[in-house]
């Protein structure tokens, strides 16, 4: 299996403590692997050093197979990777749904006739049609992590890293965001509590525990 | 050019004429338009204009020991004003005075700050919301007491760095979408009829004082 992702010896250290050293982890194509652990093990700041948000203090990552050295080199991979925060409200820069879904595109030039269309299929593709005008800080939260994703996904990256995606969702968009998820044919990495969604969804599920990345199944 | 942007042009026009010229009778049509077009919130209008007007009070009081006509003008201008842009942004959510701010081509970083300010002063609205219902949950009685004011003081810290959280986890949004100093919005509403009767209400106002400024 070609790898999307591998993480070589990565290790970090916040102000406070040592949150992992010398991880290593390979996301293969079209994989979807899980990450748990329990409160502060680092399991976000892990996915942001994936996503190239925050540099590890040690050790380096692959995507496609081409060694990232710093974060600057991370920009040209940024359409192809696409990281959906825990709170999602920090996702968002744009106002209405419509707008905010189109931005990527926009971002990266594309002209807003060629992004308004290719929102509208989107869209269409979650059953989000119906909140295209509304504001955004005016949704539920299911509504706004479906939102947000067909942020993401709009840019057709070939990585997904999504930071609890069902985080307090009710059982009905739960349902929804594991339906969508399970249909997406992307290398998807997903830091999550909830079992039962993970294993409902990924192949592989990695505990993050004092430092280290174990596989535990 | 599209509805947001008029009305922003039209509130512009209304204070410049009503803050830099001599009082008349005649700047109340624009005031009458706008008020009978938000008429169903006229007294939330006016309940907010009523609470705006106890800053308004002191600066009049100020002013009143040094020049008395003087602060009876400063005490119509601002009314008119605050009324005027109260009525006329009674609805809006501030987003629309971004995206207007936008079709007149202000400069991107501008109307970007505008708007993480306004998404900012939103959440932590929310937030704050949050936060009174739990000290209501937990029996917390404010009185004038060192443990209320500590409350206070702690309620306000947090949020202070909750803004600090929120805006860095914000950053990295940013960098992961490709954000570079521009939000791309969408015209969204046409030129209503109101808006271009207010429009030539306050163009016949500005023909008038400019008309007597040279005459």
């Amino acid at each position: 299996m070609s790898c999307s992702v591998n993480l070589r010896s990565i290790s970090y250290k916040n102000e406070k403590k040592e949150l992992f050293k010398d991880i290593s982890l390979n996301l293969g194509h079209e994989e979807k692997i899980a990450i748990i652990g329990s409160n502060g093990s680092g399991k976000s700041t892990l996915l942001k050093i994936i996503a190239g948000l925050i540099s590890p203090n040690d050790g380096y990552i692959e995507i496609f197979h081409n060694k990232i050295e710093n974060l600057k080199e991370f920009k040209k991979y940024r359409s192809d990777i696409a990281y959906l925060p825990q709170d999602v409200t920090n996702h968002f820069l744009c106002p209405t749904v419509i707008e905010d879904v189109i931005f990527s595109l926009r971002a990266r030039g594309t002209s807003k006739e060629i992004a308004l269309k290719q929102a509208d299929e989107i869209l269409k593709e979650l059953e989000i049609s119906h909140l295209k005008d509304r504001i955004i800080f005016d949704l539920s939260g299911g509504e706004q992590k479906i939102v947000a994703l067909a942020g993401l996904l709009i840019l057709k990256p070939k990585i997904l890293l999504l930071d609890e995606p069902t985080n307090a969702l009710d059982e009905q968009s739960e349902k929804r965001v594991v339906q969508i998820l399970n249909s997406i044919k992307k290398s998807m990495i997903i830091v999550s509590h909830h079992k039962s969604f993970i294993e409902s969804l990924t192949t592989s599920i990695y505990k993050l525990n004092d430092g280290s990345l174990e596989k535990i199944n | 050019m599209n509805k947001e942007s008029f009305i922003l042009i039209n509130v512009f026009l209304y204070s410049i004429i009503v803050a830099f010229s001599s009082l008349q009778f005649i700047f109340l049509i624009p005031l009458f338009i706008v008020l009978y077009l938000e008429k169903e919130n006229f007294f939330q209008i006016i309940k907010k204009l009523f609470f705006l007007n106890f800053f308004i009070v002191v600066l009049v009081i100020f002013v009143y020991f040094q020049n008395k006509n003087s602060a009876i003008e400063l005490f119509f201008r601002t009314n008119l004003i605050l009324l005027f842009n109260l009525a006329i942004f009674y609805k809006s959510k501030g987003y629309d005075i971004v995206r207007a701010l936008d079709t007149l081509r202000f400069p991107s970083k501008i109307v970007s700050v505008f708007y993480f300010t306004l998404s900012l002063i939103e959440y932590l609205m929310m937030d704050f919301k949050k936060t009174k219902d739990s000290l209501k949950s937990r029996g917390f009685n404010g009185n004038i007491s060192i443990f209320s004011y500590q409350i206070y003081g702690n309620i306000f810290a947090m949020i202070f760095i909750k803004a600090l959280k929120k805006s860095e986890d914000m950053k990295y949004s940013m960098n992961a979408r490709g954000f570079e100093d521009r939000i791309y919005f969408l015209n969204s509403q046409s030129i209503g009829l109101s808006q271009k009767i207010l429009f030539a209400s306050i163009i016949v106002i500005l023909i008038k004082v400019v008309y007597e400024l040279f005459s």
